[in-house]
């Protein structure tokens, strides 16, 4: 894969995601994940190791973008992990989807929606372990598993729909990406 | 053969057990490690951000007035609807010139220990538990943790976190915010009367809730401003919103009323605020929990 062509598409869909958040929002909190449709989108076409190299980027970006709020008067802090972590397991779920949805943009939407449901739950997984009561748990101010689960839920459903325009438009530069694979005859994008 | 010993997977295995790891580190500590790569990113990204920002903003108004354009017969409804608006909004706009009036006279006061350091908004969040804003001034402007932004003399929130040449604000209407206010009549109503109220954000963050007295001296209209102790001495007094709505409350009706309290300006639509810079050096801006 064509590393600088890759981070590229990458800055422009953070910059889109955080730059037209109020745009894109439904409702007070449910957002659409792009550099989660990136992902997907790399892990059909690139090998093993690349498309986890490539989740785990896009999901530290991710953890970056958005604060947490923590204890004290401004405690708003950063943690990387679980969406970085979560964006790994989506990439393994992804590479053990592609024998089962063919490389098409309802294949990939598909794709998307289950990678999506792997990404939120260990997300969600994770915060909630923080907050159980062991040694070197600090739980999050005001966090509800349960409200998580459903308002990740819409913005499950808000990505995958916005992931048919999108890998319709990575499709159009599948092969700026330049992404190598092992099995001949299946470079290329098709559109089914 | 020599075998390598560290491949590419044992890099990427190595790297999910950090990153899971990293999913339990204090909030001490993961503050102090991603708060510069955070702010780095949040720099790098500014140049498309903000105009994108901005046309995300021109595209959604924050306070499109609604239109129904059924059955013709509606239309005219809806014209003599939009009348009383144009004339309700023109009293507003009176009402405003004299607020504007009152409030450049407190800013005079104000400026003389105080500071008013303007910032455009970058990046608005709807994060996973709080609603912030990100700002383009950081250390390099002054700006430290816990001081107070406004908009105009509207309580914004308070910054959370600072990098070189960004900032994040944590907004007043996050979850689980609890504000102490004052209220009191607008200033062109002659009734002299105020009364104190706990507000409480509601869960779709738009407006904030108090319990009151049927005595209490509230009318619709009146206006919120901070007073509270756990806030720095430059936020008091700044504007929380106007009371829309008086309803009894559900559990005492004959007794409790509940009021509804709406921020003058969406929060999440700014396009430039006031960040309050204290010009004395031992000035306490941290303050306790908001």
């Amino acid at each position: 894969m064509r590393w600088v062509f890759f981070l590229i598409v990458t800055y422009l869909l953070v910059s889109i995601q955080s730059g037209m958040s109020g745009l894109l929002v439904v409702g007070d909190q449910v957002l659409p994940n792009l550099l989660l449709i990136l992902g997907v989108f790399v892990s059909v076409y690139a090998p093993q190791t690349t498309t986890l190299w490539a989740m785990l980027i896009l999901g530290v970006l991710s953890d970056l973008l958005v604060p947490i709020r923590g204890a004290g008067p401004v405690g708003d802090f950063v943690l990387v992990g679980p969406y970085a972590a979560g964006f790994m397991v989506g990439g393994w779920a992804a590479l053990q989807l592609r024998g089962i949805f063919r490389r098409s943009i309802p294949g990939i939407v598909m794709t998307v929606l289950v990678v999506c449901f792997f990404v939120e739950l260990m997300v969600v997984a994770a915060m909630t372990i923080r907050g159980l009561p062991w040694p070197i748990a600090e739980p999050l101010i005001g966090w509800s598993a349960a409200d998580e689960l459903v308002r990740r839920f819409w913005c499950l459903l808000y990505t995958t729909g916005m992931s048919i325009p999108l890998v319709y438009l990575l499709g159009g530069m599948l092969r700026l990406f330049h992404f190598e694979t092992s099995r001949p005859g299946q470079t290329g994008y098709v559109m089914r | 053969m020599r075998r390598r010993l560290l491949t590419s997977k044992h890099g990427l295995f190595l790297a999910f057990v950090l990153m899971l790891g990293a999913c339990m580190l204090p909030q001490s500590f993961a503050g102090s490690l991603w708060s510069s790569p955070r702010h780095l990113l949040l720099l790098g990204l500014s140049p498309l951000e903000h105009p994108l920002h901005q046309l995300s903003r021109q595209i959604r108004a924050p306070l499109d007035p609604k239109l129904d354009l059924g059955p013709a017969m509606q239309l005219e409804k809806n014209y003599m609807d939009l009348l009383s608006y144009n004339a309700k909004l023109q009293q507003e706009l009176l009402e405003a010139r004299e607020f504007v009036n009152e409030l450049s006279q407190l800013r005079a006061y104000r400026k003389h220990s105080e500071k008013l350091h303007p910032a455009r908004v970058t990046l608005s969040t709807h994060g996973l538990e709080i609603n912030s804003l990100t700002l383009g001034i950081g250390q390099t402007d002054g700006v430290l943790e816990g001081q107070v932004v406004a908009a105009g003399y509207n309580l914004v929130g308070r910054i959370a976190s600072v990098g070189t040449h960004t900032s994040t604000v944590r907004l007043i209407n996050s979850p689980g915010t609890y504000l102490a206010v004052g209220i009191v009549p607008p200033v062109n109503d002659d009734s002299p009367r105020q009364t104190v109220a706990q507000l409480e954000i509601s869960e779709e963050g738009q407006t904030f809730f108090a319990r009151g007295d049927v005595n209490d001296p509230v009318k619709i209209g009146d206006l919120a401003f901070l007073a509270d102790d756990r806030w720095p001495i430059s936020a008091q007094g700044l504007i929380i919103g106007k009371v829309t709505a008086i309803d009894p409350d559900a559990t005492t009706p004959l007794l409790r009323t509940r009021l509804s309290v709406t921020p003058l300006k969406s929060l999440m639509h700014l396009g430039q605020v006031l960040v309050i810079l204290p010009e004395e050096s031992g000035y306490d801006q941290q303050g306790d929990l908001p």
